[in-house]
């Protein structure tokens, strides 16, 4: 078992609870040997709003708007996803954003 | 062909030396090709300016063109584009401004201005009731960008309904990035258009709005297909552009590696959410100040409720304000970044082109190239607001140390050397790019358009979104090199086309209720293959137009820190420049371009109606 923070920042995070002005967080448990896909698969049926605006688990890809950075680092959406999670870890999802 | 909605027919020619004025008939089958705008503004461009004209030659031509949206009831259609050869690259130049010009000017009788010339005093332009005359504006000399539009507003009698875009104290001194300011905060900003109407001694232009009637062919349906536009405008990316305006997603640079921090040398800045749209929103005080027509009003006026510039009003900064007079310059307090973005736009200055010189001084004053003796006694470290005031006053008014920060980074730091050059953030054709930090996630697109562009500016892109109407698939690796350079291809035109209609891009997320939109208006029957043709062609145009002007495609590329690889951040090690060439030569190839030289071959511009330019290249 351990735990990783998520973070989900601009509007992406609109309609995840408890949300403050700038983002929401989440702190997930995993089983020993899950993938990052496994826990985004688990996370987008159990929580709508992921599964509805960060990761499609139908298509097992992200939503094109979303800029996906694991451990401090922008990750690559696809080979990444089979990546193994470790105790600690940080994923922030974060909006593209065209213009300005 | 006929001409059913859309258009005023006319456009006014001005030449300052003669002081005449005249009108002249539109052709329609120069706007079925060109539609307006940007495109209208390249074919003049074109046919009048030839090789050997420089950007401050009174042969050079001014375009200010609205198109056939503008002055309708299409959300934000009060744009107009300015077109030119421009002094940062001495090449095309096209920049676009919202605001209420674009539609005023149909409303007095025109659709585009074409201004040639030099004026031997300084003059402004007032065009009104179906006529214009030009009228002296020596009192206006010195004065900013926000006084002038005040004065001349005042001399006129008039007040919203007139439409005032200037230039101040940096255009008048030839600044090579002067911009024209209209309207208290929309500005006309890339590749010195300000300049060119200083060289012209042209004070301002001003158009009040009239009783002249913009024909729509089907105003009920552009009603229908505006309100649904509308509606996904409201909801973009969330709202946010709604909710917070453009500073809404400079947090979000800030995660993904793209707001430019300390002149690209970090690309950690941890205030990022005191400086960014919400922080503005939430604790200054902001009204909207919506364009003609438009109910997005993302662009607000704000006063500054803390710090030391607590009382200071002016407008809200857009994104790239926000980015370049903050953390780009190492300045984390908001109210100090609402008070220098608003400076620049005084002073008429591109706020993109003086973020990025300012950025560099400091840099070149932090490594010890400059002593403060060097810069005229100011200690230009991150984020000494007070000092970066006083430097901007300056290079306005080309006053000591000023003067060559006038000429923009890449001349300034030429001239300087002392190992500066490598520390200037520019593309090779002389401008800098928009107030990003193009290394960063989503944003390669951006650095290959700026550098590839007729413009030197984003001429394909807008951020990494587009249309989805458009067909092209999203780009799912943002590091790829091949799917970057392809998909630039691929969208290519879209924006172009956009750019010719004279509304603002926030308003047109939907490419085909766009060009439904343009139908409604004009009687025409465009799709958007029919619309991507017609930005292709502009694009396609301008480039041969740079090619007889001097363009060589060494100069298709990033300067050594703009192609540099990020030292930190989340995009550490990402590197673009090893992967320039393929990309470059990979969009060459897509654009229908010579891989060696870089000009359109033959079969493109036959394909695109252009087969007269041929013979010129």
């Amino acid at each position: 078992m351990g735990k990783v923070d998520i973070k989900i920042y601009s509007w992406l995070s609109d309609s995840f609870p408890g949300r403050t002005l700038s983002h929401a967080a989440l702190n997930e448990s995993f089983r020993e040997g899950e993938s990052l896909r496994d826990l985004f698969s688990r996370l987008s049926s159990q929580c709508p709003p992921f599964g509805k605006v960060i990761f499609d688990c139908q298509t097992q890809r992200f939503y094109p708007h979303v800029n996906f950075i694991y451990k401090g680092k922008a990750a690559d959406a696809i080979h990444d996803l089979d990546r193994k999670l470790e105790d600690g870890d940080e994923i922030l999802f974060v909006s593209i954003y065209a213009g300005g | 062909m006929e001409l059913l909605g859309g258009y005023m027919g006319k456009i006014l020619r001005v030449d300052l030396t003669a002081k005449k004025i005249s009108e002249e008939k539109l052709d329609g089958g120069t706007l079925a090709k060109y539609i307006g705008g940007t495109g209208l503004g390249a074919e003049i461009l074109y046919q009048e300016v030839p090789p050997g004209v420089e950007w401050d030659d009174p042969r050079n031509c001014l375009i200010m063109a609205s198109g056939p949206l503008a002055g309708t009831r299409f959300d934000g259609s009060g744009t107009f584009s300015v077109v030119t050869k421009g002094p940062m690259t001495n090449l095309a130049g096209a920049s676009q401004a919202n605001g209420f010009l674009g539609a005023y000017l149909k409303m007095a009788g025109f659709d585009a201005i074409v201004i040639q010339g030099r004026s031997p005093d300084l003059v402004y332009l007032y065009v009104h009731d179906g006529k214009a005359e030009l009228r002296d504006a020596r009192s206006l000399a010195g004065k900013d960008t926000w006084e002038t539009e005040e004065a001349i507003l005042s001399e006129l009698g008039l007040k919203r309904n007139g439409s005032v875009y200037s230039i101040g104290p940096a255009g008048e001194n030839l600044v090579r990035f002067a911009a024209i300011v209209g309207d208290k905060g929309h500005v006309v900003a890339h590749n010195g258009m300000g300049a060119v109407m200083g060289a012209k001694r042209l004070k301002a232009v001003v158009a009040k709005r009239g009783d002249s009637k913009i024909a729509v062919k089907d105003p009920e349906k552009l009603v229908e297909l505006n309100n649904k536009l509308f509606e996904e405008s409201k909801n973009l990316m969330g709202g946010i552009l709604y909710k917070y305006g453009t500073g809404g997603g400079l947090s979000s640079g800030a995660q993904a590696g793209w707001l430019p921090i300390k002149n690209y040398t970090t690309n950690i800045f941890p205030e990022h959410e005191k400086i960014n749209g919400q922080y503005l929103r939430t604790h200054f005080e902001v009204k909207p100040a919506p364009c003609f027509a438009c109910r997005i009003h993302h662009v607000h006026s704000i006063r500054v409720t803390e710090g030391p510039y607590a009382g200071f009003e002016g407008e809200e900064p857009e994104y790239e304000g926000l980015a370049g007079m903050g953390s780009q310059i190492g300045v984390a307090d908001a109210g100090s970044i609402v008070f220098l973005s608003n400076l620049a736009d005084r002073l008429g200055m591109d706020v993109n082109e003086s973020s990025w010189v300012t950025g560099w001084v400091m840099e070149c004053y932090e490594k010890g190239i400059f002593t403060p003796k060097e810069l005229d006694g100011l200690e230009m470290k991150w984020g000494n607001v007070e000092a970066v005031k006083a430097m901007l006053q300056k290079i306005a008014k080309r006053e000591g140390f000023g003067a060559v920060l006038a000429e923009g980074v890449k001349r300034a730091s030429e001239r300087v050397g002392k190992g500066s050059v490598e520390m200037a953030v520019y593309s090779l054709k002389g401008a800098s790019p928009r107030g990003h930090d193009h290394r960063g996630m989503g944003r390669w697109g951006e650095m290959l358009d700026t550098c590839l562009s007729n413009t030197s500016t984003i001429e394909a892109t807008f951020g990494p979104g587009y249309p989805p109407q458009l067909g092209v698939p999203p780009v799912a690796d943002p590091f790829s090199p091949q799917e970057v350079s392809t998909v630039n291809a691929k969208i290519n035109g879209w924006r172009q086309f956009e750019d010719c209609l004279g509304v603002c891009r926030f308003c047109t997320p939907n490419a085909l209720l766009t060009v439904e939109c343009v139908n409604a208006v004009t009687g025409w029957n465009l799709s958007i293959s029919d619309a991507m043709t017609i930005g292709r062609r502009i694009i396609n145009q301008l480039r041969v137009f740079n090619f007889r002007h001097g363009l060589h495609t060494d100069v298709e590329g990033p300067s050594v820190r703009y192609g540099s690889t990020p030292v930190d951040g989340p995009c550490q090690g990402k590197a673009i420049r090893p992967n320039w060439e393929y990309m470059k030569q990979n969009y060459y190839s897509l654009m229908g371009w010579d891989q060696k030289t870089g000009k359109p071959l033959p079969e493109t511009l036959r394909a695109l109606g252009l087969e007269e330019l041929i013979k010129d290249l």
